[in-house]
């Protein structure tokens, strides 16, 4: 008796030879007999089972049948879409602002860049300075700091204030995307109407989350103190009431909520844990930068009738 | 940079480009030729038996599509016996093979009117047979249970077994039931498109084009797939066949 194993290697079938095995499986005579049986009952309940609707529609065979016209239907009809799409889909325009007296907002550079990270200081960047023009000047355009002179004999009358990370070079970007855009935001009757020019506050939350560090702002009034000595109002409630009522995004409402309480949490506070609050004052004023930043990089926009694609 | 839409001449004038491309085909696109439909890529020549026999099942195809459901059994009778051996080369389980053969050849006779000859119909019955076995396996893939017929000797296997074995009778039986065990293993290892590869052309006999057009690859694919599927094989049977 010899084992398949002993046996030389020339004696041995080959792959070919012992896959014949395989065909010589074979049912025997009663497993037809009882094959067939089942299969006509089957075949049966096939013939009485009712066929869903959308089998009867033949949907494959209708769609093999166009499928000589998929490539330029298909391409039509991406274009059309494409086509209605552009077309239709057109942002949301803010409110025409018309004031008696237009209000220009210039930015000026930070001076000392080295103090703050530079995400930090672009976000300081956009500080209100107030020009008034009469109405007739509609084609008022951001002015160099050189004309602030001729401004000081008045008051201040509602002010525009940019958002603070959005730079000037940046706004004529922006209105070509104006969801992209930050929304203007106008100032509190109260505080307009109090301050007079050469008083003007100029909003710097670096030095309002971080009053303890070393910034020059060139004699510009900081927020902390402003903050401090007036209780929030709320900026939609302000606006509402200002005749010029212009839409207050919810970012700069939550903005003014977290620098209000920060302020607040400084008063209350003592100098338990100065460096504590410093570490979360310089996280707040990242974070806060980021949403702008994300607002400037954006590629992709669309507005009226252009598509935008910055490269 | 801005990109202005397109306006409505602007947009009708670039359909009408688009138009001209395609009438004209000037629109360049290379697809290889395993990706096209296996009737676009290369006519399949089939022997003058299989033209001989699709014509056959051509016509009583007719006669069935005509309303004469009768004639069916014809063709069950004709096909019932390769497509269970294809299905049970592939599962290695006679129940399941059973079932599966049957619920091929309801399909098939549902879908009967859809059929328009285009293919002959044993290629066109033995891929709907070969989806719900792939369906079945792909379901049960974690479960396999052995269920063999029997191994019926004919001179060729006689001669294979017995260049494997000297023994008699009952031993004979035993050694015969063991190995068609460790071979049924041994295909179950291989994944399931090269399974089929070995179940439709060394078990059932059909060529590479015919497998070809039932798997729908090319006939590159099926040979490759064969070779590589025979390796496997040899490797896990090695004390059983040459090397």
């Amino acid at each position: 008796m010899t084992f398949p194993s002993e046996r030389t290697g020339s004696t041995k079938p080959t792959i070919e030879e012992l896959l014949r095995l395989k065909r010589a499986e074979r049912p025997s005579g009663e497993f037809w007999t009882e094959f067939e049986r089942d299969l006509r009952t089957k075949q049966l309940a096939a013939i009485i089972e009712k066929r869903p609707w959308w089998v009867a529609l033949r949907l494959p065979q209708a769609a093999r049948q166009l499928a000589r016209y998929q490539l330029p239907v298909g391409a039509a009809a991406v274009l059309a879409l494409g086509f209605v799409v552009i077309r239709n889909d057109r942002p949301m325009e803010a409110p025409a602002f018309e004031p008696s007296h237009s209000v220009v907002v210039v930015s000026e550079p930070v001076k000392s860049e080295s103090v703050l990270p530079k995400r930090i200081a672009r976000a300081e960047v956009a500080v209100a300075t107030v020009n008034t023009t009469e109405p007739g000047d509609s084609q008022a355009m951001p002015t160099p700091a050189a004309k602030e002179p001729d401004l000081s004999e008045q008051r201040i009358e509602p002010v525009r204030v940019a958002s603070a990370g959005v730079a000037s070079e940046d706004e004529s970007l922006m209105s070509m995307i104006p969801w992209a855009a930050p929304l203007p935001v106008e100032a509190s009757a109260d505080t307009r109407t109090s301050l007079p020019i050469g008083e003007l506050p100029q909003v710097h939350f670096a030095s309002a989350v971080a009053p303890g560090r070393d910034h020059d702002f060139g004699g510009r009034v900081e927020l902390a103190s402003l903050v401090v000595s007036q209780p929030p109002v709320p900026v939609q409630e302000s606006a509402t009431a200002s005749d010029n009522a212009v839409t207050v995004s919810p970012r700069e409402v939550r903005r003014s909520r977290i620098l209000t309480t920060l302020a607040a949490t400084e008063v209350a506070s003592s100098e338990a844990e100065p460096s504590r609050l410093g570490r979360i004052r310089e996280i707040l004023v990242s974070s806060l930068d980021d949403d702008h930043l994300y607002d400037s990089v954006r590629r992709v926009g669309m507005g009226g009738d252009r598509f935008t694609v910055k490269f | 940079m801005c990109y202005a839409p397109a306006t409505g001449p602007e947009l009708a004038g670039t359909l009408w480009s688009l138009g001209l491309l395609f009438r004209r085909r000037r629109l360049n696109v290379s697809i290889p030729m395993n990706a096209l439909p296996k009737a676009l890529a290369k006519p399949l020549v089939a022997s003058p038996e299989r033209q001989q026999e699709a014509g056959a099942d051509w016509q009583v195809v007719r006669r069935v599509q005509a309303g004469e459901v009768a004639a069916f059994d014809q063709l069950i009778l004709k096909y019932r016996e390769r497509v269970y051996a294809m299905v049970y080369h592939m599962t290695s389980n006679r129940e399941d093979a059973a079932d599966l053969t049957q619920d091929a050849f309801i399909k098939a006779f549902q879908s009967i009117n859809r059929f328009q000859g285009q293919s002959s119909f044993f290629t066109w019955l033995y891929r709907i047979a070969l989806n719900s076995t792939l369906t079945h396996l792909r379901k049960n893939r974690l479960r396999s249970f052995f269920s063999f017929d029997k191994v019926h000797e004919d001179a060729s296997v006689s001669e294979v077994i017995n260049q494997l074995t000297d023994k008699r009778d009952v031993e004979r039986e035993v050694f015969v039931n063991e190995l068609q065990e460790k071979l049924n293993e041994a295909m179950l290892k291989l994944s399931i498109p090269h399974r089929t590869v070995v179940t439709l052309f060394e078990i059932d006999g059909l060529s590479h084009e015919e497998i070809a057009e039932i798997m729908n690859c090319s006939v590159g694919t099926v040979r490759s797939r064969l070779h590589y599927a025979k390796q496997l094989l040899q490797a896990e049977l090695q004390s059983y066949v040459r090397q």
